[in-house]
């Protein structure tokens, strides 16, 4: 195949020119300059100045001819398939995180609330309460054994908020789970916002650029 | 009398407003494939030497539907693509001969009165 022509499909295939129309473009030139070359004519005297740039001349006959997709769809294409498989990864991952945080929920629970050191907490699994020592009596309405004094490794200790959330963040897991699983959920949560809001830029990107440039053709090199 | 250099580019823009016509007619005399019409300008005194392709210009007929294609066969190699007026591209061809014709005369009613001028000062 003539150099030339060779470059022409090369950028052909970039453009992504359907096979049939690179295969009849290419057919055509290497018949037009094989038959120039057997009369002693030189490649310019068939292309002009496009001799002297192949990408631009292939392009230029593509574009003319109508046969190239539009950039916005040539752009969409290309980061489409890297974003939708960055979305399925991180649902992944926070499907996997969330999983891990249901399976170490388990109870018993003990909460562990700030009432002024040292510190009071509950411990509702416990049938039989050790007796109580003033001042730190149990909270309203709640039915659990107040033990004072001891602070439980890891737990974590709350002010304020109502017993159900200091439960749920005080939750002692009984496995290193609940805190994987939690890092895990946040993290592919986050990652998909993050992805979309790229997504989303980078479509408005390619379209203010489309818009600014003009659509393709009219400018190109025939005479 | 100093002599004015034309522009290399000035030939490139005259060339570029009637090309797409003088493809046109070439074709409409007898079909003809790209080499062919480029040795067909030549003849009548038309290279495109140093000035751009004409296959762009030729995909730009074709997809306007000014030239109809087919494939006939070559002396023992691959079939090759000619090109043809149509219907179209008749009629496209006559309205741009005459918008030519009106152009040239008005210019050549200009640079005549130059030409006279110039001729008349030397």
């Amino acid at each position: 195949m003539d150099p030339f022509v060779k470059r022409c499909r090369r950028e052909w295939r970039r453009l992504r020119v359907p096979d049939a129309v690179a295969n009849e473009m290419a057919t055509e030139l290497e018949t037009d300059l094989e038959e120039a070359r057997a009369e002693g004519a030189s490649a310019e005297e068939v292309l002009g100045s496009g001799v002297f740039d192949p990408r631009a001349f292939a392009e230029s006959w593509a574009d003319e001819r109508g046969v190239i997709p539009p950039p916005a769809s040539r752009s969409r294409l290309s980061w489409r398939s890297p974003m939708l498989a960055a979305i399925i990864a991180l649902t992944a991952i926070a499907a996997v995180g969330a999983g891990m945080v249901l399976a170490s929920r388990v109870a018993p629970r003990s909460v562990t609330i700030a009432a002024g050191p040292p510190f009071a907490y509950f411990r509702p699994d416990l049938r039989d309460c050790p007796p109580l020592a003033p001042p730190y009596p149990p909270p309203p309405n709640v039915r659990a054994c107040v033990v004072q004094g001891e602070v439980i490794r890891g737990q974590t200790i709350m002010r304020g908020p109502s017993l159900a959330l200091r439960e749920m963040f005080a939750a002692k897991p009984r496995s290193r789970l609940y805190p994987v699983g939690w890092i895990l959920l946040i993290v592919g949560a986050g990652g998909i916002i993050l992805v979309l809001l790229a997504a989303r830029i980078a479509g408005t990107r390619s379209r203010h650029r489309t818009e600014v440039n003009g659509p393709m053709g009219g400018e190109s090199d025939s005479v | 009398m100093r002599r004015m250099a034309v522009p290399p580019q000035r030939r490139s823009q005259l060339l570029r407003g009637v090309l797409d016509l003088c493809l046109l007619a070439v074709v409409d005399e007898e079909p003809a494939y790209g080499y062919e019409m480029t040795k067909r300008l030549k003849a009548r005194g038309l290279s495109i030497v140093g000035e751009g392709s004409i296959y762009p210009l030729l995909g730009r007929l074709e997809r306007e539907g000014l030239v109809d294609t087919h494939r006939a066969a070559s002396d023992g190699g691959p079939p090759r693509k000619y090109y043809r007026t149509s219907r179209e591209g008749q009629r496209e061809l006559a309205a741009g001969v005459s918008e030519w014709r009106a152009a040239r005369d008005a210019i050549d009613g200009v640079l005549g009165l130059a030409e006279a001028k110039v001729e008349a000062e030397v």
